[in-house]
């Protein structure tokens, strides 16, 4: 019964999101619906016997839908791995949209996202349903986004297979691909950067440090470059922490690419970036190393678009 | 050192300019040989610094490309690591040191087809470097990923389940042959197991066809594993969840086979030849444009220098034939004209030699040397003909002369020999008379009376004035050849002066002759020849005076075409035989005459010797006029006055210099 609530409830929000005569979506009905995906994942964790995730969010301002897009598309994968992990079964991934995203692409993959879960749900037999409280405030998509990020980080305390160094390195790759790319419409010379030695004994919070610096410099490109990009802010003592884990690189590493997607997306005449492989065990020093060569690049293009501000108007 | 003539030399100029045309033919062969050197030169070392290690470069970059996917190859197919590093080397040490060096040597035309290949050689390492990347990356192969990270779990986890069904507490109660099916369960999963992972490996079909019989048994003996189970049995519902992993099993091992048989089942070999080689070989095609273009310009470079060069042999043949031809003929005419002249220089000195012959006047051309030659020779033509003239003229006078002397000097001479002799005769009488004893004295007294009265005396006489005779005669030589060999001292002359001083002196003798003198011109002459001219034409005028009529003598004189001209007239006898030449030495002009015939003869010399001449003519009524002219001023008069020649105009016959001063005209 409470199953088939909740599938009256999605039903009803794809309804509002598909009906144009329906006011558009606004970032507090994007965040009831991630609200939902949390109860129903926090369901699926206490029949799993997993751990509550209690962790500090991170400090973000000034995000922007396709930056909660990019996490609610992280959101869906790992769902996606846990419907395998369970069900054996899979779901194509919702197509990437890479420019003028709104809540309601937003609304769309938590929506699928959803109904992953409720699958996932139905396997364990589980039949509780907890009713979500709307909250009080309007929210932004700074609240979803950290929302979603929190989830991401329960849901990968759920997988048998979870999201490691080597997904991490599969999106850096994927993500130096795109700054490859982006990089042979300015310049000729060098575009895949230059890897640093590897260095041994990281661990993921190095990684997630480099990815930090990384987003500083995605963000000050996109700044000169006109286009609105979100701030992390991490705490000074926060910037010291160990207790980062392998998932929680692969949500910022995520959230970074996706950046760059849609960097590359603003790029006209930019070639389709690669596609990453799997690339098998890979310890967090690889990552770090395949993480320099993207500071690299990504300084080579700073240093470009610095001396062009207006590099995407001329293209 | 023997230096060059006057540069202004025409001669010189010609001998030069001639010098020079054969030099400046020599210099122009040295010039083309020298063109073409340049041309080798500049071709060869364009072939050796540009076109020839542009070539090779581009040949070293094709080679260096053809090796690093070699390389890549290897290390995707066979997995050699060290071709990594090999790859790596090959673009460092070989391919981008060519690049560079392509660079540096393409021309301005080459430049956008570098930056081309720049880009295309850029997309190229890249593309290695992706390829080289999935190629160490489990997904490489989407089959195995699928086998190893999604399907293996499943399968351990059907067989332990099998295992477990196996190995169910309630076991016992299982008859053998549930054992028996479980166990072949077990046997022929592991079995489809080997099979999915061989046809992994191979991709071949059979591989593929011995999994899904092996896997078809599995699905077989599950069936008969649900028969055997009975259905309330505990183990049905862990054989419904086997059978439910098998077919997800299935499925896993489809998908694996589907992404096996895909061409991209080898992401990196996929790559590699979809992706990379097109890319190498459009690099290498981009490359061979340049290097055909390279070859094609080292050929035209090759081609055009073998051209140049037969060409240039057979210009340099030509050119040594022809401007040998043209030197010889420049040669020739040159020779020809300098030697033509000098030929006829020579001939003309054959002819000049030859005394009987005509004088030759060469016409003046040529070189001005040969032109100044040729002046020279006719004016020496012209002298030696005059002086030839002059010498035999003088030889003709000498003769005259000797014949006159001997003449003139024999005639007293037989005349005191004549009388001599009658001397002797008679005092060989007187003696014979004397010694005749039948001789009576009176008779010989008489015969002596008579011979040294009458007889002897009057020989006596004769013998005296034929002495005397000799002696003028002599004397008049000796004056004639004083005037000869005397010098000249010249000096401007104020002739009213001069023949002032000769009227006086005459005056003085003859107070009853009236001479009278106009107003004469200045002269530069020689005063004294010039006062001897005056005396003796004055005296001779003198001498002839007629007796019956008072004397008369008038001097004038003129300025003309650079002449002075004077006239001495008289109203005397005048001359009766006008054939008789008067200056001839001892001529006289009529019978009787008072003088001896040397004082015409002398001025006739003097004058000469001024370069002057002399005529007469006889007046209307009584008397003769002489009329002689002397130059008013004569160059080479002065160079004779000034001993710096050793020409004397006075014994020239129709010299030169009265020639062009007109006074023969």
């Amino acid at each position: 019964m409470n199953s088939f609530l909740s599938l009256v409830i999605v039903a009803f929000c794809c309804c509002l999101v598909s009906n144009p005569g329906v006011a558009e979506t606004t970032p507090t009905e994007v965040y009831l619906q991630v609200l939902q995906v949390e109860t129903e994942i926090d369901l699926i964790r206490l029949e799993m016997g997993v751990a509550k995730v209690d962790k500090s969010e991170i400090a973000v301002a000034g995000v922007q839908p396709r930056e909660v897009y990019f996490q609610a598309l992280t959101l869906f994968e790992k769902t996606n791995r846990l419907l395998f992990e369970q069900l054996r079964e899979n779901e194509e991934p919702p197509n990437r949209l890479s420019t003028a995203i709104a809540p309601e692409d937003v609304l769309n993959i938590v929506n699928r996202t959803l109904e992953l879960l409720l699958r996932v749900k139905r396997s364990f037999g589980i039949e509780e349903t907890v009713a979500v409280v709307p909250p009080k405030k309007t929210q932004t998509p700074t609240d979803v986004f950290q929302l979603i990020i929190r989830l991401n980080r329960t849901l990968n305390t759920l997988l048998q297979r979870r999201f490691a160094s080597p997904d991490v390195y599969q999106q850096l790759t994927y993500g130096v691909g795109l700054v490859s790319t982006i990089l042979a419409t300015v310049k000729s010379a060098n575009r895949l950067g230059d890897e640093p030695a590897l260095m041994r004994r990281k661990k993921p919070a190095d990684v997630y440090r480099k990815l930090i610096s990384i987003y500083t410099i995605i963000q000050q490109t996109m700044m000169l470059s006109s286009e609105q990009c979100m701030v992390i802010k991490i705490a000074e003592d926060e910037r010291d922490r160990n207790d980062v884990t392998s998932g929680d690189v692969y949500d910022l590493t995520s959230l970074l690419v996706f950046e760059l997607s849609y960097l590359h997306s603003l790029v006209p005449g930019a070639l389709a970036a690669r596609e990453s492989y799997y690339p098998g065990d890979k310890l967090p020093s690889h990552v770090f190393q395949r993480a320099g060569r993207l500071e690299s690049q990504m300084k080579a293009l700073l240093g470009y678009v610095t001396t062009h501000p207006g590099w995407l108007e001329n293209k | 050192m023997i230096g060059f003539p006057n540069l202004s030399s025409s001669l010189y100029h010609r001998l030069l300019i001639s010098h020079m045309q054969i030099a400046g033919v020599a210099a122009l062969l040295i010039f083309v040989c020298l063109l073409m050197s340049v041309y080798f030169e500049h071709s060869s070392s364009n072939m050796a610094n540009v076109r020839l290690p542009a070539s090779m470069a581009t040949a070293r970059v094709v080679n260096g490309i053809e090796a690093s996917n070699s390389q890549l190859r290897s290390w995707v197919l066979l997995g050699s690591v060290d071709r990594i590093a090999a790859r790596q080397r090959t673009w460092a040490e070989q391919i981008e040191p060519a690049m560079n060096e392509l660079d540096a040597l393409a021309a301005d035309k080459d430049l956008a087809a570098m930056a081309v290949l720049r880009r295309m050689m850029e997309q190229l390492q890249e593309s290695q470097w992706w390829v080289e990347e999935i190629a160490t990356s489990a997904g490489n192969n989407p089959a195995r990923l699928i086998y190893d990270r999604d399907l293996l779990p499943v399968y351990e986890l059907l067989q332990r389940s099998v295992v477990g069904l196996d190995g169910d507490p309630g076991v016992g109660k299982y008859n053998s042959d549930i054992r028996l099916t479980t166990t072949m369960i077990q046997q022929n999963l592991s079995a489809a197991v080997r099979q999915l992972s061989e046809a992994m490996r191979t991709g071949s079909v059979a591989d593929i066809k011995a999994f899904r019989r092996e896997s078809g048994t599995v699905q077989t003996m599950l069936t008969r594993l649900s028969e055997q189970i009975a259905p309330g049995d505990d183990s049905r519902p862990l054989l419904a969840w086997i059978m439910r992993e098998y077919h997800f099993y299935v499925q896993l091992a489809q998908q694996t086979i589907v992404v096996r048989q895909a061409d991209d089942w080898n992401r990196a070999l996929y790559i590699l030849r979809t992706e990379t080689e097109p890319l190498a070989s459009a690099v290498k095609n981009t490359l061979g444009a340049l290097e055909r273009d390279y070859n094609e310009l080292l050929q035209q470079e090759a081609s055009r220098s073998a051209l140049i060069s037969r060409v240039g042999v057979i210009l340099t043949l030509s050119m040594v034939v022809g401007l040998g031809i043209i030197a010889w003929a420049v040669a020739r005419s040159n020779s020809n004209r300098l030697v033509a002249p000098i030929e006829l220089l020579a001939r003309a000195s054959d002819r000049l030699a030859n005394i009987e012959d005509p004088p030759v006047q060469l016409p003046v051309q040529g070189p001005r040397e040969i032109a100044h030659l040729t002046e020279r020779f006719n004016y020496m033509g012209r002298e030696l003909t005059a002086r030839t003239k002059d010498l035999q003229h003088a030889t003709r006078e000498l003769q005259a002369y000797t014949h006159i002397i001997t003449h003139d000097l024999k005639t007293p001479l037989i005349n005191i020999k004549g009388h001599a002799g009658l001397i002797k005769t008679q005092l060989q009488a007187l003696e014979a008379i004397a010694r005749d004893e039948s001789a009576s004295e009176q008779s010989v007294r008489q015969a002596v009376l008579r011979t040294v009265t009458e007889d002897v005396p009057e020989s006596v006489n004769f013998i005296d004035l034929s002495i005397t005779k000799t002696n003028t005669l002599v004397g008049g030589v000796l004056d004639n050849s004083r005037l000869l060999f005397r010098g000249i001292a010249l000096e401007n002359v104020d002739m009213n002066k001069l023949v002032e001083q000769v009227i006086a002196l005459f005056s003085h003798r003859f107070p009853a002759v009236k001479i009278r003198c106009s107003t004469l011109p200045v002269v530069r002459t020689d005063p004294f020849l010039m006062e001897h001219v005056f005396s003796n034409l004055v005296d001779n005028a003198l001498k002839y005076l007629d007796p019956g009529r008072a004397g008369q003598i008038e001097i004038r004189g003129e300025s003309r075409a650079g002449e002075a001209h004077f006239f001495v007239s008289d109203n005397g006898i005048g001359l009766k035989d006008t054939k008789v030449d008067v200056f001839k030495l001892f001529e006289q002009g009529a019978a009787g005459s008072k003088g001896a015939g040397v004082g015409l003869a002398l001025v006739q010399t003097m004058l000469t010797k001024l370069g002057g001449r002399i005529g007469y003519e006889p007046n209307d009524e009584y008397g003769t006029t002489f009329m002689f002219c002397v130059p008013l001023y004569h160059e080479r008069l002065e160079a004779v006055a000034a001993g710096k020649s050793q020409s004397s105009p006075e014994i020239r016959a129709g010299e030169p210099v009265l020639q062009e001063t007109g006074l023969l005209n």
